[in-house]
């Protein structure tokens, strides 16, 4: 008995330790993680995927979610962003002024969370961090001149918290629960946006910049991953998921 | 040291379209339909309209070495201007907006 009890509880301990994997958690959207992709050759610099995106430096025309097979495209050569490399960690830049890569996801009603993971070295006035945008208003995006985090949705409704990101490693998470309560979380510190609700729809469709107000990711803050799901995440599971965006940063 | 620089380039709105038959055949793959290379709106105000466009393009220079040679012949051929900055220590602020700028021009934002 005493054995079978220590096997169970060695069991539930290795359980509690389990990676985060992306068949764990249900809802996953092709998602925006250059590390991964490059590491499974999934990066290319041209939008015929024969010229692998592999050094600092090299542009991305086609990010392949590592995930759900999905591609993440730049509408062209000069949007493209571009591999970085901190301390090993790789990730990618935009140049501040037209890089995004564009995917059209399903249009949210519901619950919905995002994730993002980043190394930040601009955050001051005129200096932007863009995880999510839209040619739509709809967006994610850190505004460094209020500064302060705005979420918008399809209709232009906007919802924001007053905070300066500091440099350095970051993780953030916005979500809406099923109540239309909206929350950005940094470092692991959750707040409410002001208004703490936000209703309508969500249809994101760009990583790294959103041209319906020219605003773009400063080229000094680099993007490790962009995670989004079209549901809430259990507390389980955003641990799991915190800490497999913490390994990525450096 | 990457090879990839970043070519930083304005042109007179006039010119716009014949600036972008003229760059399609030296890109490393085509645009997009309705994407132009110089998607960056600028004016002497940030107001539109735009009287030129710009644009700040990472190019594997090992990949896209005609697009680099050809650089010279196209400011000629279409007005306006460009320079080139390593990817390495490119600025947002120095190299494409400051340089914008010296030229009178500024990009127009969208609204907000």
């Amino acid at each position: 008995m005493t054995v079978a009890w220590l096997g169970m509880g060695l069991g539930l301990a290795r359980y509690n330790r389990r990676p985060w994997s992306p068949a764990l958690v249900p809802g996953l959207q092709p998602s925006y993680v250059p590390g991964v992709s490059r590491s499974k050759g999934l990066l290319w610099q041209n939008s015929a995927k024969t010229v692998p995106a592999v050094n600092a430096g090299d542009p991305i025309r086609v990010a392949t979610c590592p995930y759900t097979g999905q591609d993440v495209a730049a509408p062209s050569d000069a949007a493209r962003m571009t591999l970085t490399a901190d301390s090993g960690k790789f990730g990618a830049n935009g140049n501040g002024s037209s890089s995004v890569l564009l995917y059209t996801f399903p249009t949210f009603s519901g619950p919905w969370t995002v994730y993002a993971a980043g190394y930040l070295q601009a955050v001051g006035s005129g200096q932007n961090w863009v995880p999510l945008g839209d040619d739509n208003p709809v967006m994610v995006t850190y505004y460094g001149s209020s500064p302060a985090w705005f979420l918008e949705n399809d209709a232009a409704g906007e919802v924001s918290y007053g905070g300066a990101m500091p440099t350095g490693s970051a993780v953030v998470r916005v979500r809406r629960d099923a109540s239309n309560n909206v929350f950005v979380r940094v470092n692991g510190t959750e707040h409410a946006f002001s208004p703490a609700t936000l209703t309508g729809t969500f249809t994101f469709n760009q990583f790294g910049g959103t041209r319906y107000q020219s605003i773009y990711s400063n080229p000094a803050n680099h993007t490790m991953a962009t995670l989004v799901y079209n549901q809430a995440v259990s507390a389980a599971n955003d641990a799991l998921i915190t800490s497999f965006l913490q390994g990525l940063v450096p | 040291m990457s090879t990839t620089a970043n070519v930083i380039a304005w042109i007179p709105a006039a010119s716009l379209a014949t600036a972008e038959a003229a760059v399609n055949p030296l890109l490393a793959s085509p645009n997009a339909p309705g994407t132009n290379t110089f998607s960056v709106k600028l004016s002497p105000t940030g107001s539109a309209p735009a009287t030129a466009y710009g644009c700040c393009a990472p190019v594997n220079t090992a990949v896209s070495p005609e697009l680099m040679a050809a650089l010279p012949s196209l400011k000629a051929s279409l007005g306006g201007d460009y320079h080139v900055v390593s990817w390495d220590t490119y600025s947002l602020q120095t190299d494409c907006l400051n340089w914008w700028a010296a030229a009178g021009l500024v990009p127009i934002l969208g609204p907000s």
